[in-house]
Formats: C-alpha cells, sequence, structure tokens
C-alpha cells in the first residue's frame, strides 16, 4: 500500500469523478428504458461499441474532431435503435405486461449482443484500435491532468443535468414519468405509451452512442469490448435501482470511486472483484436497488 | 402391435444409451473429443436445467461452479484417485452453491440474472489476483488421463443429471420448485420452506457443474481463468436451456444440435459469419416461436 499523501488523495478524487461520470452516464441509458418500458438491455454494451466505432471511424478516416463528431454518433445510434425496435422490440412491448417483457426483451437483446460484436469483426477485423486527442494536460497542485479527462467529467455531468431536467420539468418527460409508475393508468389519462417506450429506448440508445464516443478517447476499441461495459452499466444501474436517473449517478460515483481507490491500493485485477463484491453485498440488503422512481 | 408414445419415448433413450455406451469399442481419438463436448454441454444443460427450469430463477453463471470444479481438481489432483477426486470437486460445488445460496437466493428477476453473472466474474478475478500475486503464475498443469476413463466419466456424470433432473420433475421436491417458479410468495404461505428448496437445488445443479469443469479441464491438461471461467460456457447454457423451452425432450435435442453446431463451426479460426448467422437466427427465432413465453408464463412442462 503506498504512502498516504495530498497527492495521492487528489489523484483518487479525479480518477473516481472521472470514472464515475462515466459510469453514471452509461448507467443512466440503461435504467431509463428499464425504468420506462421494463427493456431489459443486454446488448447495451454492444451499442457502445457502435458508437465508438462510429466516432473512431469519423475522427480517423473522415478527420473529424472527436467532440464535433458526438451529435454524428448520437444520430447514427438514434438511427440504428430504430430500425431494431421496428423489427421486433415494438411487438414484444405491446404485446407483454411489464413483469414479461423483462425476460422476453433480455433474451431478444442477448441474440443481439451475439450477432453485432461479430458482425464487426467480420466487417473490420477484431483488431484493437485507438486515438490520440488532447493530451496536453493542466497542473493541478503538482498533479498533471489531461485536459480530455476534465472535457470529459463536464459533458457527461452536463448531458446528466440536461436528462434530469428533460424527465423533470418537460410535459415529456412528465409523461415518461407516469408510464414508470403505471402503464394503464398513463394510457387512461391520454398518454401514448408506444410513442413513451419507442423514445425511452432511442434515449438509452443515443446515451450509448455518446458513451462510446466519450469511451474511444481514453481507453481502446475492438468489437468484444461491449461485454465488459455492459456488466459495468448493469452494476451501476442496478446499484441505484433500476429506472432511478438520481440511482445511476449515485452508483456511477461509488463504482467509480471503488475502482480508483482499489486500483491505487491493491491491483487493477482486485478492482473488478471489489466491484462485483459490491453489487451482490448491496443486492443481498437491498434485492431492488438503493432508490425507486426516477 | 401398436407402438404408444411412450414406448417410442423408451426406445430413442435406450438407442440413446447405446450411442452413449458403445463409441469407446471402436470410434478414434478425435471423434471421442467430440462426443465429450457434447456429452459436456449436455450435462451442464440438465444440471442448469434443475435449478433455472423449475425455479424460474435465470441462472447466468454456470461457469463459475464450472471453474471452481476445475480449480478445485488442480489443488486435489494428486491426493486422490482420478474418479474420486472430479466427484469431490463436485461436493466441494454442492456446499459453495449452499452457502452462496443464501445471500444470492434473495434476488430475484433480472436482478438475480445479472448477480449471478457478476458470480462468477468474482470468482474469476479473486482467484487470478491470488494466482498472479502470491504464485507469480496465471495456470495450472493438470494430470490428462486416459481419454476413455474420462468419457466414460462424462457420460456416467451426464446419464446421472438427466436422471436426477427426470427424477426431481416427478417427485414432492420438484413440486415444491415448481411453485416457487408460479409464485414465491403463495409457496411460503403454504407451507413451503422456499430457501431451503432453492439452496438445495442450486447446489445439486451446482454439484453437476463441478464435476463437470474438473473432468472437462483435465481433458485439456492446462486450466487458467480466462477458459475455466469464460463466459460463453454461461450464455451456450443459458440459450440452450432457454430455446428448448423447458421440457426435457426440447432441452435435450437444442442441446445437442446447439452444441454440435458450436463444435462444428465456433471453434474455427474464422467463426464471425457463423455467429453472426446464428444470432439473427436465435433472434427471428425468439421473435416468432416465443419459446421465451412459455418460460415466462410459468407453464408447468
Amino acid at each position: 500500500m503506498p504512502e498516504v499523501s495530498f497527492t495521492f488523495l487528489f489523484v483518487i478524487l479525479v480518477n473516481g469523478i472521472f470514472l464515475g461520470s462515466l459510469y453514471a452516464l452509461a448507467g443512466a441509458g440503461l435504467s431509463i428504458p428499464y425504468g420506462v418500458s421494463s427493456i431489459i438491455n443486454l446488448s447495451y454494451g454492444d451499442f457502445i461499441m457502435l458508437g465508438a466505432y462510429v466516432s473512431f471511424f469519423a475522427t480517423v478516416i473522415f478527420k473529424i474532431n472527436p467532440i464535433l463528431s458526438m451529435p454524428l454518433t448520437l444520430s447514427a445510434l438514434g438511427l440504428f435503435a430504430t430500425l431494431i425496435y421496428y423489427t421486433g422490440l415494438h411487438k414484444v412491448l405491446e404485446k407483454l405486461t411489464p413483469e414479461e417483457r423483462g425476460y422476453a426483451t433480455l433474451t431478444l437483446t442477448f441474440a443481439l449482443s451475439m450477432t453485432l460484436p461479430n458482425l464487426v469483426a467480420w466487417l473490420y477485423t477484431p483488431n484493437y484500435r485507438s486515438y490520440e486527442y488532447m493530451t496536453w494536460s493542466l497542473d493541478f497542485f503538482g498533479v498533471k491532468i489531461t485536459m480530455i479527462k476534465l472535457l470529459t467529467i463536464l459533458i457527461s455531468f452536463s448531458l446528466l443535468g440536461a436528462l434530469r431536467l428533460i424527465l423533470k420539468r418537460t410535459l415529456f418527460g412528465l409523461r415518461m414519468r407516469c408510464t414508470l409508475e403505471d402503464d394503464v393508468a398513463a394510457q387512461l389519462v391520454g398518454v401514448n405509451i408506444r410513442k413513451i417506450h419507442f423514445s425511452s429506448f432511442i434515449i438509452g440508445s443515443m446515451i450509448a452512442g455518446v458513451c462510446g464516443c466519450l469511451f474511444t478517447l481514453h481507453f481502446y476499441l475492438h468489437p468484444y469490448m461491449g461485454v465488459e461495459y455492459t456488466m459495468i452499466a448493469f452494476v451501476v444501474a442496478i446499484l441505484g435501482g433500476l429506472g432511478s436517473l438520481l440511482g445511476a449517478m449515485i452508483g456511477g460515483i461509488l463504482i467509480g470511486f471503488l475502482e480508483a481507490i482499489f486500483t491505487c491500493i491493491t491491483s487493477p485485477l482486485m478492482r473488478i472483484a471489489i466491484v462485483y463484491l459490491a453489487l451482490i453485498v448491496i443486492l443481498w440488503i437491498k434485492p431492488r436497488g438503493l432508490f425507486r422512481g426516477v | 402391435m401398436i407402438l404408444s408414445k411412450k414406448d417410442v419415448d423408451k426406445a430413442i433413450i435406450f438407442i440413446l444409451f447405446i450411442i452413449v455406451i458403445v463409441p469407446p469399442l471402436f470410434v478414434e481419438k478425435y471423434a471421442l473429443d467430440f462426443l465429450i463436448y457434447i456429452l459436456s454441454y449436455l450435462a451442464l444443460v440438465g444440471a442448469w436445467n434443475i435449478f433455472s427450469a423449475s425455479t424460474g430463477y435465470l441462472f447466468l453463471g454456470t461457469s463459475a461452479f464450472f471453474g471452481i470444479g476445475g480449480y478445485f481438481y488442480s489443488i486435489i489432483q494428486y491426493l486422490l484417485p482420478y474418479g474420486l477426486s472430479n466427484f469431490t470437486s463436485g461436493i466441494f460445488c454442492f456446499f459453495l452453491a449452499l452457502s452462496i445460496g443464501l445471500p444470492l437466493l434473495r434476488i430475484r428477476g433480472p436482478y438475480f440474472v445479472i448477480a449471478s453473472y457478476a458470480l462468477s466474474l468474482l470468482f474469476s478475478n479473486i482467484i487470478l489476483y491470488y494466482e498472479q500475486v502470491f504464485r507469480g503464475t496465471t495456470g495450472r498443469w493438470l494430470y490428462i488421463p486416459d481419454v476413455y476413463l474420462l468419457y466414460s466419466i462424462m457420460a456416467a456424470l451426464t446419464i446421472s443429471s438427466w436422471v436426477a433432473l427426470y427424477l426431481l420433475r416427478k417427485s414432492r421436491f420438484g413440486y415444491a420448485l415448481f411453485s416457487i417458479r408460479g409464485d414465491e410468495e403463495a409457496a411460503e404461505a403454504i407451507g413451503i420452506n422456499t430457501t431451503l428448496y432453492k439452496c438445495l437445488a442450486f447446489g445439486i445443479a451446482a454439484f453437476f457443474m463441478g464435476c463437470v469443469g474438473s473432468t472437462l479441464s483435465s481433458l485439456g491438461g492446462y486450466i487458467d481463468t480466462s477458459t475455466a471461467f469464460s463466459p460463453t460456457i454461461s450464455f451456450n447454457t443459458l440459450v440452450m436451456g432457454v430455446l428448448g423451452g423447458l421440457s426435457l425432450k426440447g432441452t435435450f435435442i437444442s442441446a445437442i444440435i446447439l452444441s454440435i453446431v458450436y463444435e462444428l463451426f465456433g471453434a474455427t479460426g474464422y467463426p464471425y459469419p457463423f455467429f453472426v448467422l446464428m444470432g439473427v437466427c436465435l433472434f427471428i427465432y425468439l421473435l416468432y416461436k416465443g419459446s421465451v413465453e412459455e418460460l415466462i408464463k410459468g407453464r408447468a412442462p
């Protein structure tokens, strides 16, 4: 265990917030579709992978600035999610009750998570890729922090804030919250829940696209990276309680700090074990996660 | 004489039994390896069915007990004779599952699916950490037994897991588990000790998974965390179980077909087109056949 000093704590703090913000965003994208329309998206990580590849192509081949490529990634993922939604998911959502939808979408998206990475590997080799962007750093009290880390924290927190505002302040958000509380009652008061189901899935997928874009700025990408991020997003969303945006934020920060702390004091191997141990322990104490509601 | 449906089933079971017993007498070693893989998946799916299909808890952590079985075998392989050490690793998995089951089985629905997947990642990372920090290596050598001996042990395991599954469906214990799938609160209200039954079924499933893990690992003569705790094992088992609906026959057929397909195409150097096709077929099948709905609605098989 290294010596505890101010620098050490500061590094943990920055890394914790950085990882936490990314994980919170990823968790929110999984949590909202689950809460609103009980979609368990097991291929969520593969959506992130697709977003990462779109942003990679935009940056490396078409020479677009990665931050500016974000709207492109967003719309690409939105289109893709629309395609997926209208090939099969809409049937499941209209026919089944909320409890049944969980398993049905779980198996359907499992099939998807088998297809997507292999399709990408088939079309574009399974090699590892990465690129560099804004690697210059700022100096804070003797700790060097890359600019892109700060930018990532800024982008993900502002997106989460915007999402919260949409859910809390707009009529659309109100409709979403109604559907979350009670499907049938929402229909009775005139909410078009088909539209709400569709838009919750699209919002989730778009967030996955942004996450993919932000992940490529820091980590390498390959077709099979999806599983890892699906699991992280699930851990975050489940810790906070599926369907809760605030829960996803708190879960994300918690997991981010756990990872940052245990990477520093033990080894990167132990950090994964600690994260899953935390998941099992918290679910043991609270079998439905920490928070309920949006 | 008109054969009833039961007689046909009996005849098919007899023929399958012969197919399992006869090959070691004249088949080549590679074909025997191939059969061992198919049998191991059959045994895993049987074990998965004992727990998941009966209680409705979708278990996505088959590789957790598969890997633990393999690692426990690597520790005790020279202390006990071959078949007995596999059995002992199964027993170890049984008790491990009993102790883990108490906290883990409180979690329900989609939460359980992810928590059980987390279980295999947890075991794999703890073992990897221990191996790298305290032993300085990441894998272990295993004693490779005669392939015929291995085959007979695997065949015995497969048959016993399916016999256990069959007996379970006919017994009081099985009915208790089905009632848990139907409605857990109601089952508790009519006086079924749900925790005990769930944990026992979980333990029995883990026992077979551990045995299969220890036996299959010794076929390669080497074990490390990335192969022993491979998520593919968990996912394949789940897919085979879910695709077969819940009936014994359906599960049996889907397990045989899928394991043959995986072994023929999935193990090649360029499996991507195959997996894409497989995923698309699975998607279409699930959408239109709806075997998932049977699972959800809790129709007794």
